[in-house]
């Protein structure tokens, strides 16, 4: 009986030693959390927030958000907010491996007047969050050949990320004017 | 009544150990996760019960939806079985669902009730945690996430919520009230990508096509050893060769997706099932793989692995397991992600390696890089499998070879560019490790200081015993090459490292003999959800929710 007691409880201590062994400390997740979806609302609205708006993305809105993209857009509708002529979308988009979650608010002229950085997921490329380089987008349009209206002046080294932040921009002054042509 | 007392106090000394390890280590970390708006070919699968109109209905189902259309299907009694009825429809036209009936009375009565009470067109939303249209009350908990949805009469409660493959949190219960009715959803596990197309689509059909496989000639060992010495001449993979290789896997070979790759009969799980073989032979494939200027020139200048090996140890064999016991669309999302990531990787080698010039270009994504770090994998499990476990026979190493290039072509590397059988395969392994190919660089001496550096109090021992068993076990050339010794210490060390462990795989329960990946991959295959030591083990080395199910 002793024997029996002392190989289960050696079975029992050889588990949780594997256990603590194999376990490293830390988290897996490169992520930042810069702003929650609330405060870019706010951003965009002050107090009075609309309530959550839906657009199926199918047709001629979807052939021009792709095209902007350089890529299917993956999913089927897409939530946005509108008061005023004011809309608000959060988009994700792929940078280099994981996606970033970026806030955009345009005014009724169909210019850029919020861009927040809302959740970075890489471990580099973060400089975009810096408020100067987002600045640049401001005041942008969607010219004729739905493009951004302005030149970015990218960063060294963050290209991919830059360039993504492009593509998002563009994409909702595209789904921006499609609200807008909307009866 | 003093079984379990001692039990318990070795529960405590347990306890004792992980709160000193970190509280972080318990569970998966917290994250972010993606709207699962974004989703547009998913699946999910659990099972459901409802109550409405004086009635209840069970039964295991899936809902899958790819782009506008979706599917419910009713699966009676059986978890993983053939759908028996089938309510089909497209979002974007609620009401004209149809109903397919295939396999009886009982299923037809399930899904006739379930259209009773609800378009199955909404459960698109609902069970991924979404309102179906723009009046319904959201309440939520945290981004992305929704607590309680009122809609169409319903008060929709979400209570847990699972982490999913791509950064997604789909919720695994839910519970639906109405007057008089309500359902109540367990979802086991999720799909999120890859259900009909196995690479990103931004490439046609016929630039797939048109892609042009990179053979390795007549005799394929001198085309990736010339016998001269020198570096074989590069050969680059795009994204068309990249996708008409994960083609040929997704469309002809494998007809079970839920399987994936392999499945329990292959020598692959039987192989890299097994816990102490792959722990014992980890080091020896890692410094074998940075042994490769490419390889370390890469890491060192593309990767964070400096600051945190740990990190990128994990994310290495969380991609080398996800292929190895996803499902199909697991497998996809794998290999596409590990892809992009190579992508990223080239540069110029910043000074003259053995048989590779200072300056001359590299990249990740190239034919005979990739097949160097793919051998040593494969080399490697075979090598510790016979010296932990068993022999094995030629014709298993044979049949475990070939399985070997369904995951060299996840890779973008056609079959035609291996070599043909393990003999061959072997062939190869030797004449690298007497290749000047093979060079062992300062760059690669620091990041084999880095890979046996303790990063905290618990690894000093763990990384004494890993460098002890990788120094036993690397051919004598490299080893010399990483300055290793093994003398009469190392040998000491080793053969009572060796004895440990085959001791402590007898002490170890039965169950615990393979490692919790494999456990994860086989609930997957009956339908259910890993819980128990196993799932703690997924959590505590990955830190992700699950792998493969």
């Amino acid at each position: 009986m002793r024997v029996i007691r002392a190989w289960a409880s050696i079975r029992a201590l050889s588990v949780l030693m594997l256990a603590v062994i194999v376990m490293p400390a830390g988290a897996a997740y490169d992520e930042t959390e810069y702003l929650k979806p609330e405060a870019f609302l706010a951003k965009v609205y002050g107090e009075n927030v609309p309530s959550i708006s839906l657009m199926p993305l199918r047709g001629d809105t979807r052939k021009r958000a792709e095209a902007v993209l350089g890529h299917r857009y993956s999913g089927m509708r897409l939530r946005y907010w509108q008061q005023d002529g004011t809309t608000a979308w959060i988009i994700d988009e792929k940078s280099k491996d994981m996606p970033m979650t970026i806030g955009i608010g345009i005014n009724p002229e169909g210019e850029i007047a919020v861009i927040e950085l809302l959740v970075y997921r890489e471990p580099r490329g973060g400089e975009i969050h810096q408020a100067a380089f987002r600045k640049q987008y401001l005041g942008m349009r969607l010219t004729e050949a739905d493009a951004l209206s302005g030149q970015v002046d990218g960063i060294t080294g963050a290209t991919l990320f830059v360039d993504a932040l492009n593509r998002v921009a563009a994409m909702a002054l595209v789904l921006h004017q499609s609200v807008q042509a909307s009866p | 009544m003093n079984l379990l007392s001692s039990n318990a106090k070795v529960l405590l000394v347990g306890l004792v150990l992980v709160v000193l390890q970190g509280c972080s280590s318990l569970k998966e970390s917290d994250y972010v996760p993606k709207s699962p708006e974004t989703l547009s070919e998913w699946m999910v699968e659990g099972s459901l019960e409802l109550r409405a109109d004086g009635v209840k209905s069970k039964s295991h189902f899936y809902f899958k939806q790819i782009d506008e259309n979706y599917e419910l299907a009713i699966l009676g009694d059986d978890p993983v079985g053939k759908p028996k009825a089938v309510i089909l429809g497209n979002i974007y036209e609620p009401e004209n669902e149809t109903l397919d009936v295939i396999g009886g009375y009982e299923a037809e009565k399930v899904a006739q009730h379930l259209q009773s009470v609800m378009k199955a067109g909404s459960l698109s939303y609902w069970i991924r945690g979404l309102p179906a249209t723009a009046d319904a009350k959201i309440t939520q908990q945290g981004t992305n996430l929704a607590k309680k949805i009122e809609e169409d009469d319903w008060k929709i409660y979400f209570h847990d919520y699972m982490s999913v493959t791509g950064n997604y949190k789909l919720p695994a219960e839910i519970k639906f009230n109405g007057d008089s009715k309500n359902l109540r959803l367990d979802i086991v596990r999720a799909e999120t990508g890859y259900l009909t197309n196995p690479c990103g689509q931004n490439l046609t059909d016929e630039e797939i096509e048109a892609s042009v496989e990179q053979a390795g000639g007549e005799d394929v060992v001198r085309t990736l050893v010339p016998r001269d010495g020198s570096a074989p001449l590069p050969r680059w993979i795009d994204e068309a060769d990249f996708c008409k290789q994960l083609r040929k896997i997704h469309g002809n070979q494998l007809p079970d997706a839920r399987v994936g790759l392999y499945g329990p009969d292959s020598m692959m799980w039987r192989l890299s099932g097994m816990a102490l073989p792959g722990s014992f032979g980890a080091g020896r494939a890692l410094l074998l793989q940075v042994a490769h200027p490419w390889v370390t020139a890469g890491i060192d200048e593309h990767s964070v692995v400096r600051n945190d090996p740990l990190g990128r140890a994990r994310r290495t064999f969380y991609h080398i397991l996800s292929v190895t016991y996803g499902s199909m669309p697991q497998v996809m999302a794998s290999a596409n992600q590990v892809r992009d990531i190579h992508e990223e990787i080239e540069g110029h080698l910043p000074e003259e390696s053995g048989a590779f010039a200072r300056g001359s270009e590299y990249r990740a994504n190239e034919i005979n890089a990739m097949i160097w770090v793919h051998a040593t994998l494969w080399e490697t499990i075979v090598h510790m499998y016979e010296k932990m476990e068993e022999p094995l026979t030629q014709q298993e190493k044979d049949r475990f070879y070939e399985e070997t290039k369904l995951f060299a072509m996840l890779f973008g590397i056609p079959e035609s560019a291996l070599p043909a059988d393990w003999n061959e395969f072997m062939d190869y392994n030797r004449a690298m490790w007497a290749s000047p190919q093979l060079t062992v660089t300062p760059a690669a001496m620091r990041l084999k200081d880095d890979l046996f550096k303790a990063q905290s109090i618990w690894m000093i021992f763990p990384m004494w015993g890993q460098e002890i068993i990788t120094s036993a076990e690397l051919p004598p050339r490299i080893r010399d090459q990483y300055d290793m010794k093994y003398g009469w210490w190392q040998k000491m060390n080793y053969g009572w490292m060796r004895a440990g462990a085959w001791t402590l795989g007898a002490l170890l329960p039965k169950n615990m003999e393979r490692q919790a990946v494999y456990h994860e991959a086989m609930a997957r295959l009956e339908g259910e959800r890993l819980g128990g030591v196993n799932q703690f083990f997924i959590e505590a080395f990955f830190d992700k929710e699950r792998l493969v199910n």
